[in-house]
């Protein structure tokens, strides 16, 4: 896609007077590299290559995606899509300059080869099935992308991105005597396999290989309102639910949101600083720019227990009168862009979980998520704990399965009493109207009142 | 272009079969009887089925790259530990394509313009959106020897509508698919559901306790397609379906039969062949509570020796056989106890390794068989087996709403419903 080709497309599109027109191309590699029973089970190479245009004009907004490439498909399909509008070009004569052009090296790799990749998946394997004779199976996957990223729009503005993924997955199953159990975790960043330097791979598969087991002998929950305390990283997927969702333009704009007309309202304790940063270093949620061109950001969305910022993406701009965020993101060519979260992480405080433990007479410790869902009108959210431990005057006692947890946005903001200071980043995906994105949920450990649990006690 | 590749493949000792997937989407969004947004979507997509010395290394791609995919294909080759002895699609399948019209955008846009006068007459309606979706998917099989086609569409309505009445503030949704454009009888649906969506506007529990419940046809076809994995050779093989050990015991009441009917020109999900091109037929998966069939692609059907089912994208049109009561019948013989009418999040809520179940639900108290008061923030706690195996009675309200799995409600006893009340 050369910039001249990428102008002519966008000066027609123009000629029936939208105000409004963005070209999004990618090149897409994305490897799958799967163990099971004991060997390299799965190897699958996906290559995705696609634009997508949209034009809009005031709120009225077209899109259409295709992976013909030759000039003759994308011109009929910019005919086809422009005949939305009537009226005389507002812009026109369109010339492309460089914006946002990304110009990082990173050495993806870091001297893995292939032959490295397959012995760390057996690796794991191996350690799994050393550290307990429980472990009947052992599932490790690596999943590597590399996407280029090309967008240009009516103003003339030309970006760039590269960006990486890795992903490693770990799934252990045990059985005991006809008992079974699984857990798993995932890992995750956007800078290749330097993942690897990032953690205590032996003992991660140990600790896996211990929630697993000691699932096995996990109680029922109880059930009914009681204090909760979240454990840090992907514990975060409550604030990503509860409150991240509710924060969107998507939502937001269309008066769909229960946090709708509360910027500078506050809606929890001083202690309680909530930020999504798309710049992190490395970060798996992380990108140069977003979907739209524009570059990521550090956004504070609330602020001592201020609410400060929406996420907001081009299209919503206007409406919103809120300036963007650099929030603008989607799954591959087949979606517009909707203003969507990156690295969502609520900032560390001063409690020690120590002390949020001993304050508890009967409550839950969900110390690990699997992740939930969100009505962001209503804000009623509920998550499943993949971890989590029953409270007993003032002590951790039994592992409890089956804990579901519920409440809504405005009262789980109000009701975060205590937060600890062992902020930490876990790594997730988000589905959402613009298809699915690497985010990451990140907080430290937090005490809060009055969720209802369920569970089959 | 495909023919070149295969033939070009052929002198690196490669043979070739490309499954070729053409989509063609249309989405209309509207809100408040304006069009916020249509999105259109053309796409050929490939699966690159290749056997290179003894393996069998699969591609997906969006271009016909040859020299690119060869070396992918090798690159891969090197990576795999596993041989794998299955073939290519070889059955000159006689293909019968379902053809639909394809409905313009002002039409669409003008049909769901008229159904916003349904809304008018519900003040607690603050803001209401209405999507449609058509989706129309044409595949296609060529290696040496074959060329088969197959093609099928859907047309889903959604709707969403925030409600607000006396500082509670709801969201109401539903969806609902054809096979064929039917705006006269999706209007139809829509008034019915319209008509409940005040039900909504209440912030209702119950004590948590064990019920008698009716699990609706909408949370039988989620949960079935979200244990179909545990039916499939591969992972019981892998010991990672929560029914490895289970083929030919009883797993569910008798009254449970479980059928896969991917020929069922009926049912929204038919399709002739899978991606490997074998044929796909009726099947009982779970007959009067017994486990009876796996289900194969071609590498777990030659491990162990059998022929492929059909199943290597899945399944398509799974149901459990309905019974002979309508809904009201249901309903009168639960009389007092709680309609499950919807269940959220089940990836978050379930153990797929056990069958625990732990989710957030919605429904109504019943009382004398009838609907007395909406529930939220209620959540359903049990699993899978206890669902199935406490089931009293299987309706005959078959519902359909996506291409891998159909419901029908099911009355069921003794399940534990967690609520925040204190008192029944």
């Amino acid at each position: 896609m050369n910039k001249k080709k990428l102008e002519q497309f966008l000066n027609l599109s123009l000629d029936t007077g939208t105000d409004f027109s963005e070209i999004y191309y990618e090149n897409t590699i994305n490897k799958t590299i799967m163990l099971s029973d004991c060997k390299i089970d799965k190897v699958v190479t996906c290559l995705d290559r696609g634009i997508g245009i949209r034009l809009a004009k005031g709120e009225y907004m077209v899109y259409t995606s295709t992976n013909d490439l030759s000039d003759e498909n994308i011109i009929n399909t910019i005919n086809e899509l422009k005949q939305n509008y009537h009226g005389s070009p507002i812009y026109k004569d369109v010339v492309l300059k460089d914006k946002n052009i990304y110009n990082k090296k990173i050495d993806y790799h870091h001297g893995y080869t292939y032959q490295d990749k397959k012995n760390i998946l057996k690796k794991i394997d191996k350690i799994a099935r050393e550290h307990s004779s429980k472990v009947e199976q052992v599932q490790a996957t690596f999943v590597e992308e590399e996407k280029d990223v090309v967008l240009c729009n009516h103003l003339g503005e030309y970006s760039t991105d590269k960006r990486y993924l890795l992903r490693l997955v770990i799934h252990i199953y045990v059985n005991d005597k006809g008992k079974k159990e699984s857990t798993y975790e995932a890992y995750g960043n956007s800078s290749g396999y330097n993942l690897l330097d990032t953690f205590d791979l032996e003992k991660e598969v140990k600790r896996l290989v211990d929630i697993a087991v000691s699932k096995l002998n996990s109680v029922d929950c109880p059930n009914g309102i009681m204090p909760v305390v979240i454990g840090p990283a992907f514990g975060a997927v409550i604030l990503h639910e509860a409150c991240g969702h509710s924060m969107e333009a998507t939502s937001v704009s269309k008066n769909a949101s229960v946090l709708c007309g509360m910027l500078n309202k506050r809606l929890g304790s001083d202690k309680l600083t909530v930020i999504d940063d798309g710049t992190i270093d490395g970060a798996w949620g992380s990108t140069f720019i977003d979907d739209e061109g524009e570059l990521t950001r550090k956004n504070v969305l609330i602020e001592s227990g201020i609410l400060k910022s929406y996420l907001v993406d081009k299209i919503n701009e206007k409406p919103m009168h809120h300036k963007i965020t650099g929030s603008g993101r989607r799954q591959n060519y087949l979606y517009p862009p909707t203003s969507r979260m990156n690295n969502t992480y609520i900032a560390k405080g001063t409690d020690k979980i120590e002390d949020m433990i001993k304050s508890i007479d009967y409550g839950i410790y969900a110390k690990t998520m699997n992740g939930g869902s969100v009505d962001p009108n209503s804000g009623e959210f509920n998550f499943g704990c993949r971890e989590a431990f029953l409270i007993e005057k003032g002590k951790i006692t039994k592992m409890v399965k089956g804990a579901t947890l519920m409440g809504n946005t405005l009262d789980v903001l109000k009701n975060i009493e205590m937060i600890s200071d062992d902020l930490k980043l876990g790594t997730g995906y988000c589905g959402s109207d613009s298809g699915n994105v690497p985010v990451t949920c990140g907080q430290p450990t937090i005490k809060v009142n009055n969720i209802l649990v369920g569970g089959n006690k | 272009m495909i023919k070149e590749f295969i033939e070009k493949a052929k002198t690196e000792d490669i043979l070739v079969e490309v499954f070729t997937t053409n989509n063609k989407t249309i989405q209309v969004k509207t809100r408040n009887k304006k069009v916020e947004s249509t999105n259109t979507s053309v796409t050929k997509k490939y699966t690159i089925k290749a056997i290179y010395k003894n393996k069998v290394i699969k591609l997906y791609t969006d271009y016909i790259d040859s020299e690119k995919l060869i070396s992918l294909i090798k690159e891969n080759y090197e990576m795999l530990d596993v041989e794998d002895k299955t073939s290519f699609a070889d059955e000159a399948l006689a293909c019968k394509n379902f053809i639909d019209t394809e409905v313009s955008v002002q039409q669409i846009t003008n049909d769901l313009f008229d159904l916003y006068s349904l809304a008018e007459k519900h003040e607690e309606i603050h803001d209401l959106k209405i999507e449609y979706i058509y989706d129309c998917t044409e595949k296609s099989i060529m290696n040496d020897t074959i060329d088969i086609k197959d093609k099928n569409a859907l047309h889903n309505f959604s709707v969403q509508a925030i409600l607000l009445k006396g500082g509670i503030r709801k969201t109401s949704s539903f969806d609902f698919s054809f096979k064929k454009y039917d705006i006269k009888k999706f209007k139809e649906k829509l008034e019915e559901e319209i008509a409940t969506f005040k039900d909504k506007l209440t912030e209702e529990s119950v004590k948590t306790d064990n019920y008698k419940i009716i699990l609706s046809n909408t949370c039988v076809r989620k949960l079935l397609n979200y244990f179909s994995f545990a039916f499939f050779a591969e992972d019981i093989n892998k010991h990672t379906s929560l029914l490895w050990d289970k083929f030919n015991t009883q797993i569910f009441s008798n009254k449970i039969n479980i059928i896969e009917d991917p020929t069922n020109e009926k049912l929204l999900g038919t399709t002739l062949f899978d991606s490997e091109g074998v044929k796909t037929y009726y099947k009982e998966i779970v007959k009067d509570g017994k486990f009876i069939t796996k289900l194969y692609n071609k590498k777990s059907a030659s491990e162990d020796k059998v022929a492929s089912t059909g199943n290597s994208d899945g399944v398509r049109n799974l149901y459990i056989k309905p019974g002979n009561a309508s809904f009201d019948d249901l309903m009168q013989k639960l009389k007092e106890g709680i309609f499950i009418e919807n269940i959220q999040a089940l990836f978050a809520g379930i153990n797929k390794t056990t069958g625990e179940i732990s989710v957030m639900a919605e429904g109504y108290l019943v009382k004398e068989g009838k609907k007395k008061k909406h529930l939220n923030m209620i959540i359903l706690s049990t699993s899978l087996f206890e669902l199935f195996n406490n089931v009293i009675e299987i309706g005959n309200d078959i519902e359909m709403n996506d291409q891998t799995c159909a419901g029908v409600s099911m009355l069921i006893d003794n399940i534990k419903i967690v609520g925040n009340k204190d008192s029944r």
